[in-house]
This record gives C-alpha cells, structure tokens and sequence, in this order.
C-alpha cells in the first residue's frame, strides 16, 4: 500500500517516538538496571486497546503509566445529533460484553428525564433481561480471569453457558450482541411465546455449571496462589477511587444501587448482595461467582412474578412506538408510526437536567442528560464503571510481577470501548 | 436527632448562605449552585463533616450551554455528582464557568477519582483545573491538540482531523 506524501502531517520527531514506542526493552536512563516494557496496546489480555508503560527492575512493576483512549468514538458528540430513540444503538456498542444492559441504562435516564413510568410488565422484563445481562457478563469475566491463570477449562465449561444466554437475546431481538431491545416506554417487542422455557432451562444448566466451576477453580491452590493478595485496594481507597460494582464490593464496600436506589421491579425481588473483604483478585472472582447465583435466583422470581399486559406504554402520550395492530388498522396508528421516526417529530422533552444510574454487571453506569425541548439531548454524559475502574491501575499492579497484570486486568473487566467512549 | 438538616442547609450555615442556590429539576434532582471561588473548600467540607460525609465523588461533566433552550449564567458548566455512601445520599453541585476564565480548582486532592475527569473535560471543554498532578491530554490524539470536540461550536464531523491523520507504514515508523 502506497501513500502519497501531501496526506501526511509535519510532526515533530520526538511526538512520533512517543507515539510509536518500539516493542522492546529499554534501559531507563540513570536508574541502574530498570527497563521499560510496552504491555499493549494490542495484548490478548488488555482485550482491547489499553496500553500500559511498565517501569521494571527485574520482574517487578516499580511504575506503571497507563495510557488510554484508542478507542476513543465520540460517543458523546453523537448523542447530542441523534434522537433519543436512535442512540440506543450506540449504548450497546458502549458495552460489548452485557450490551442489553447499557440499554435499558439508557431508556431509564430518558424516561426519568421526561417522567413517564413504565408499564409493570416491562418493569419485570427488564429486571429479568439485566439479570441476564449480568450473567452473561461475569461469565465471560470469570471465565477470562480463568484463562489467563491457564486453566482452559473452567474457561470453556463458562462460554458453554454463554452461549444459550446469546441464542436467548437473538430470540428476544433479532441480534446475539447489538441488541437495541428497548425503546422509550417499553421495548421493541414483547417478550416472545416460549421464550420463559428457554431461560429456565438455562438456569437449570448454570447451577451444574457454577458448581462445576467452584469444585474446579474455588479451592485450587493453583487459582489461588495466583489470585489471592494480587491487585490489592482497600476499602477507603476504592472508595476514594469512584469503585463500584462488583470490584468495590470485593473490597468490602457495601453498596449496591439495586437495593440501596431501588430501580425497575428489584424492591420486589428477595435476594443477597454479596461482598469480600480481601480486596484481592480471588475476592472480585468469589463476588462475581455469587452475584451468578443471585441473579438466577432473581430471574427465576421474575419469570414467576411477570405480569402479563401490555409491554409499552400508552399509545395516545405518543411516546412508545405504535401499535402495529393500529398501525395497519387506523390513520391515527399510521400518523404515529411515521412521526415516532420522523426528525423532529417524535416527543418532545422538558428542559431540564437528571442524572440515572443503574447498577450494570461492571458497576454504576448513569447517564447526565440535559435536554432543551427537543428530541435529541443537549447534552448526554455516560458514567463508565471501567473509566473509573482503571485509574487505580498504578496502584494496584506497584510491586507485582508482569504475570500479574493480565490476572489484575481481567479481574477489573475494563471494556474499552466505555472506557473511551 | 430530630430534625436533619439539608446539605444546603449546612453549606449556608457554614458559608454563608448568599453563596449558595438550589435547583430542583423535573425528574426528582436537585443541584447546588457552587460559586467557583469556594468550590475546593465546600467540597472539603462536605467530604469531612460527619453530617455529610461525602465520601466519593461519581464522575464530572462538562456542559457548554451555547445556543441552549434557556439563558444561562454563563457559557460553560461543570456538574460534580457526589455520593455519600454512609447516608446513601447524592449530591450534586454544579459550577459555572464564564468562557474569558475557565480555571477551576482541581479536587484530586480530595477525590484521587477526580483524575481521569478532569482530565477528560479539559481535553473536550478547554477548562484547566489547578492543581492537578498531571494535566496531560487523555482520550485524543495529538492532533487535536488546542481543540475542545465536545464544544458546541465544534463541528460533528471534525475539522479534518481524519484526512490528515499521520499513516505510519514500515519505511517511516
């Protein structure tokens, strides 16, 4: 591939050392025997981009610089061109890993923001689809922090189980990872005929492989050496970080927004918030093996508590999308369906300000929004769990050998693209 | 204890109560007006007092409000939604910034979370944040250097950054 030479930028040639860091050990000027070593941006255990300028005397971490942003989207600029209804689709691929989540994130901050409530059948749809979400982001969380301690099977036995949760998310919407299932006032679709089965057998299937899982990986002392008083935080400096979810509770933080700001049907639901005390990596990986467990037993209550009814709200606010029953029977339906995707057409907000999060499987994702009275957002902030997550990097891999980094990253689950936006 | 004071109850108490402002927005929020001046010593304050006890700061947002649906104080913004974790309350404190001086007091030192944020809306707002261990750029590229994106007079689709983007191929690198 030729390039000519007019498209390229005079840069100065210090700027492009920086930029281009050559793969290889460097001796740190004036420090004895220390080197730095590059680690990314392209690392099967960063799983995306993070790059990672690692200080080293030996084989220990004396200072670690993390460098991120190259996958940096704009997300943000987006948002404020597309209608509410349209951003959706860039909240799930925010989130590659539970993006359903991202998107009733999403459509809850819209909804306080214009203060509508949804119905109770949506309400319990959408507690039961997070739950799933959840699922299907710790196991792919264990099951990598698996992988990269080397134990391949504990990995394959939790992407086995993975894998019907995704057949479940294309039955419910048309798409394994891009989801996009809800819509302002309701979802898409309702859920459909049969589907409930599917997620009960599926449950039925996590318990075997949970305690498969836990006689594998839970009394190892391999797993263990390698996990347990690695990537140590305590819990006032978690806290101090902005950590939640999971990992702060790892570190003891008892906080958890679904029962401390209850949202969607969860003050119905009966279940624990799991916590550790370690800080550790084996206290994120013990956490997140029983939030699975809680959350199948909130899936199970969901299913048996589901109201039937309508799943959007009412057509005549012209809010949700329209009927396809008075679509194809009334002028009325037609006009509403053609104004719910027309430019400037759809509701219509107040002006005002609020701040929504919900407690996602990585931890709180809210959303800022600010709307001046039209369809699209003023402004639309999103308040990454993993942007937050991985400032304390330095800290926790400071002392610690190379082999550690890929244990700790995994362990924080960072999905870049939320860390970047 | 049987009446609990407000958080702008306290603040007006200790700072004085011309200072500060509320405002209650439509879903539910209500926003404390923090001149920019104090912002450091309030936020100090809410963060060390029992009664507050504010212990973790949840993310910064930078808002420019040019061309917005309503007059505003001035053109820039910063929101600080708090947390405080032992009343399970949030807080919320909003500053305006008027676009001749956009220097703000940096709250690193009080929230070590308030790195990357700042960071980030200095890089897509322009402000600058005193005292901050490491005012470097985040999220963008070089060639974005003395460009704030996430301003309203930004264009969407840039100004070009993308066609003159430096290829770097195995004769130069």
């Amino acid at each position: 591939m030729k390039h000519e030479k007019g498209n390229r930028l005079s840069i100065e040639p210090e700027t492009i050392e920086q930029i281009a860091q050559p793969a290889t050990l460097e001796r740190v000027p004036g420090t004895g025997d220390r080197y730095v070593l590059n680690f990314g941006p392209q690392h099967p255990a960063t799983h995306t981009t993070i790059h990672l300028v690692l200080e080293l005397d030996g084989e220990r971490i004396v200072k670690c610089t993390p460098h991120i942003g190259y996958l940096h989207s704009g997300f943000e600029k987006l948002a404020e061109h597309h209608t509410y209804d349209q951003y959706v689709t860039v909240t799930d691929r925010m989130n590659y890993i539970s993006p359903i989540a991202n998107n009733i994130a999403w459509h809850t901050a819209v909804e306080k923001l214009i203060g509508i409530e949804i119905t109770e059948r949506c309400k319990y749809a959408r507690t039961l689809i997070a739950e799933m979400a959840r699922l299907q982001d710790h196991l792919l969380c264990v099951g990598e922090a698996t992988l990269e301690v080397g134990a391949m099977t504990a990995f394959v036995l939790l992407f086995n189980i993975r894998e019907p949760i995704m057949d479940l998310f294309e039955s419910l919407c048309g798409a394994r990872f891009t989801t996009s299932w809800t819509r302002t006032g309701g979802a898409m679709a309702d859920i459909p005929d049969g589907w409930f089965d599917g997620v009960l057998a599926m449950c039925e299937k996590l318990t075997q492989t949970i305690d498969e899982c836990h006689t594998l990986l839970t009394r190892n002392p391999i797993f263990m050496e390698r996990t347990c008083d690695v990537g140590v935080l305590t819990t006032e400096e978690a806290i101090n970080f902005g950590w939640t979810g999971p990992v702060a509770r790892a570190s003891g933080v008892l906080r958890d927004l679904r029962k401390d700001e209850p949202y969607l049907a969860y003050p119905e639901m009966d279940f624990k918030v799991a916590v550790a005390s370690t800080g550790d990596v084996y206290g994120r990986y013990l956490v997140r093996m029983e939030e699975m467990i809680q959350s199948r037993n909130i899936i199970l209550q969901a299913i048996e508590k589901i109201p039937d009814g309508e799943m959007n709200v009412d057509s005549d606010l012209r809010i949700a999308q329209a009927n396809k029953a008075e679509v194809y029977g009334s002028i009325e339906g037609v006009i509403h369906h053609f104004e719910s995707v027309m430019p400037n057409r759809g509701f219509s907000t107040p002006i005002s300000e609020v701040y929504s999060a919900q407690e996602t499987p990585n931890g709180e994702l809210g959303f800022y929004l600010v709307s001046d009275g039209t369809s699209q957002a003023f402004r639309a902030k999103t308040r990454g769990p993993s942007f937050l997550h991985l400032q304390a990097i330095a800290k926790l891999l400071e002392g610690h050998t190379i082999s550690e980094v890929v244990v700790t990253l995994s362990s924080l689950n960072i999905i870049a693209a939320e860390l970047d936006r | 204890m049987n009446h609990k004071k407000s958080t702008f109850e306290l603040l007006s108490e200790k700072f004085g109560k011309e200072n500060f402002d509320e405002v209650a927005y439509a879903g539910g929020m209500t926003t404390i007006i923090v001149p920019k001046s104090i912002l450091a010593e309030v936020v100090r304050f809410l963060h060390d007092d029992p009664r507050c006890s504010v212990e973790q700061l949840t993310d910064i947002i930078g808002i420019d409000y040019q061309g917005y649906a309503q007059e505003t104080p001035s053109r820039f913004a910063l929101v600080y939604p708090m947390l405080s974790l032992s009343h399970n309350k949030r807080v919320i404190l909003k500053v305006w910034v008027a676009e001749e001086d956009m220097t703000v007091p940096s709250l690193t030192d009080i929230y070590r979370g308030a790195n990357w944020p700042e960071r980030e809306a200095a890089e897509m707002f322009g402000f600058s944040f005193e005292g901050h261990p490491n005012p470097k750029r985040l999220l963008l590229c070089d060639l974005f250097e003395g460009k704030h994106p996430l301003r309203k007079d930004y264009p969407l689709q840039g100004q070009g950054e993308r066609e003159s983007f430096r290829i770097v191929d195995r004769e130069t690198s």
